[in-house]
């Protein structure tokens, strides 16, 4: 068990080396997602009165979450099908590691990666809406502000998010052999994810066939708006704890089913 | 070397242009279209926060909406309303004094929150309109709604509507003098595509209004 601990370390150790280092692409998002965040401070001249932190938390939120989104879909998608296109996968495999190790320590390696840049955007929305929110409470208009704990609950489940978003990757990942196909079609389940809550509330008005397809697309369509908690923490300033551990421990579950589920795919593939 | 050069010359005047938009196209709709699907998108949202009765979310979801499309009128003129109107009534009580607090503390939000709105709307008699129902209804102040009417009386073109409301708000304020003025004023600047009904009413206030300043005025 230490043995493939170890292995899947060196596999994810590698692969963020590879990102972060060599991935110019990376380096362009990390920039890009970094001028974004900072661009919606422009927005805060606009007549928002005491609304104008919740526009910079919006917007930053959804950026982040957006393009740390899709840039994970597209690494570990493309880094997984071009490594087993160019056989560099298969040398791993035949060194011993197992289909299992290798696919969870390259979804470690993108994972964290995407983490990184998630933390270095979190840290400068948290710096901006704390300086929007500090004017405001200065001149009376604003009572309190978001707490260090509210961000870090916040950073905790955008990890468990992405981290559910990189099993759904990986197990459309291991049973295609086209990265269009597999980014593509993670990109648009993970839109309808994001967006099966609102199509939930619009069915119940809805009647006949259309209502019952979207009904069923609940019960297949991993429900990503369920991580999307800022705007409660925005509004709470926390959550419980019990409810934190709860929606945790339901998030490891939910990832590790897709992650086993991915394996079994994978492991009855012929390289 | 020189293909680099090339693409930064490029960008270089790609900036410059970016920079002179604003002097080149002037008078150009400013709220570029993902701002408006952007403010529709916190409207809806707002609504969802109205079912719900959550304040807070209301008020910044309303806030959002109408600052990323302010020209909206639309947008501002139902939240202001929403905030004097329906707020109040979530936060009720028994006691009919306290009650009368909270709709004048909600009243005065709902200005404040239409006030942002004014740069937008400098020449827009409906906006005018919009403040001095809001300050009439909803903050009881006729003085402020006079002020707000007066603002859309000042413009080359008001509607009916506007000008029978200042008035009104004129006649009940007991300033006959300058009611009578604006009525006269107002009776002249009619074109002739006016209605014939709405000449004719003007013309009888007129006249009620000078009968009640004869009566007024002391006489030798």
């Amino acid at each position: 068990m230490a043995k493939r601990l170890r292995c899947m370390g060196l596999l994810a150790r590698e692969t963020i080396r590879e990102v972060l280092i060599h991935n110019r692409w990376f380096h362009v998002c990390v920039w890009g997602l970094l001028i974004f965040v900072l661009a919606g401070r422009f927005l805060t001249d606009l007549p928002l009165g005491s609304s104008a932190p919740k526009l910079l938390y919006d917007l930053g939120q959804g950026t982040i979450m957006s393009v740390s989104g899709t840039v994970l879909i597209i690494l570990l998608s493309y880094h997984l099908l071009n490594e087993l296109d160019t056989g560099a996968a298969q040398t791993y495999l035949v060194r011993r590691v197992s289909r299992g190790d290798y696919l969870v320590g390259k979804l470690l390696g993108c994972w964290l990666a995407v983490v990184l840049l998630v933390f270095l955007a979190d840290g400068l929305l948290a710096v901006l809406v704390a300086g929007e929110m500090s004017e405001l409470i200065e001149s009376g208009d604003l009572i309190s502000a978001l707490g260090i704990t509210g961000w870090l609950q916040l950073f905790l489940f955008q990890l468990l998010h992405l981290l559910i978003l990189a099993s759904l990757t990986v197990l459309l990942v291991s049973i295609s052999t086209s990265f269009l196909f597999a980014a593509l079609s993670s990109l648009l389940l993970w839109s309808a994810g994001l967006l099966m809550g609102a199509a939930t509330d619009l069915s119940g008005s809805l009647e006949g066939l259309g209502g019952f397809f979207i009904q069923a697309a609940r019960f297949i369509i991993p429900r990503f708006e369920v991580w999307d908690v800022s705007n409660s923490i925005w509004y709470a300033g926390t959550l419980p704890v019990s409810e934190v551990l709860r929606t945790g421990v339901f998030g490891l579950l939910y990832g590790s089913f897709l992650i086993l589920l991915a394996i079994v795919c994978f492991n009855r593939r012929d390289l | 070397m020189r293909s680099k050069v090339f693409i930064g010359l490029l960008l270089a005047a790609l900036i410059l242009l970016n920079l002179s938009v604003d002097r080149w196209v002037p008078n150009r709709e400013k709220t570029v279209q993902w701002q408006q699907a952007l403010s529709d998108w916190y409207w809806i949202q707002g609504y969802e926060a109205w079912i719900k009765k959550d304040k807070q979310r209301l008020l910044d979801d309303y806030s959002i909406a109408t600052a990323l499309y302010p020209s909206n009128l639309t947008y501002w003129r139902l939240a202001a309303q929403t905030i004097a109107f329906d707020l109040p009534t979530w936060e009720r009580t028994e006691e009919s004094e306290q009650g009368a607090k909270i709709r004048e503390r909600y009243a005065n939000e709902a200005l404040s929150f239409f006030e942002r709105s004014r740069p937008y709307f400098t020449e827009d008699p409906d906006w005018f309109l919009t403040g001095g129902f809001l300050a009439e209804t909803a903050a009881g102040d006729r003085s402020l709604a006079i002020d707000y009417l007066a603002g859309a009386a000042a413009q080359p073109e008001f509607s009916y509507q506007v000008g029978r409301r200042y008035t009104r708000l004129l006649v009940e304020n007991g300033d006959l003098k300058d009611a009578h003025a604006f009525l006269v004023s107002w009776l002249a600047d009619l074109n002739q595509s006016a209605s014939e009904a709405h000449q004719s009413e003007i013309q009888a206030w007129i006249l009620s209004l000078e009968n009640q300043l004869n009566l007024l005025t002391p006489t030798n």
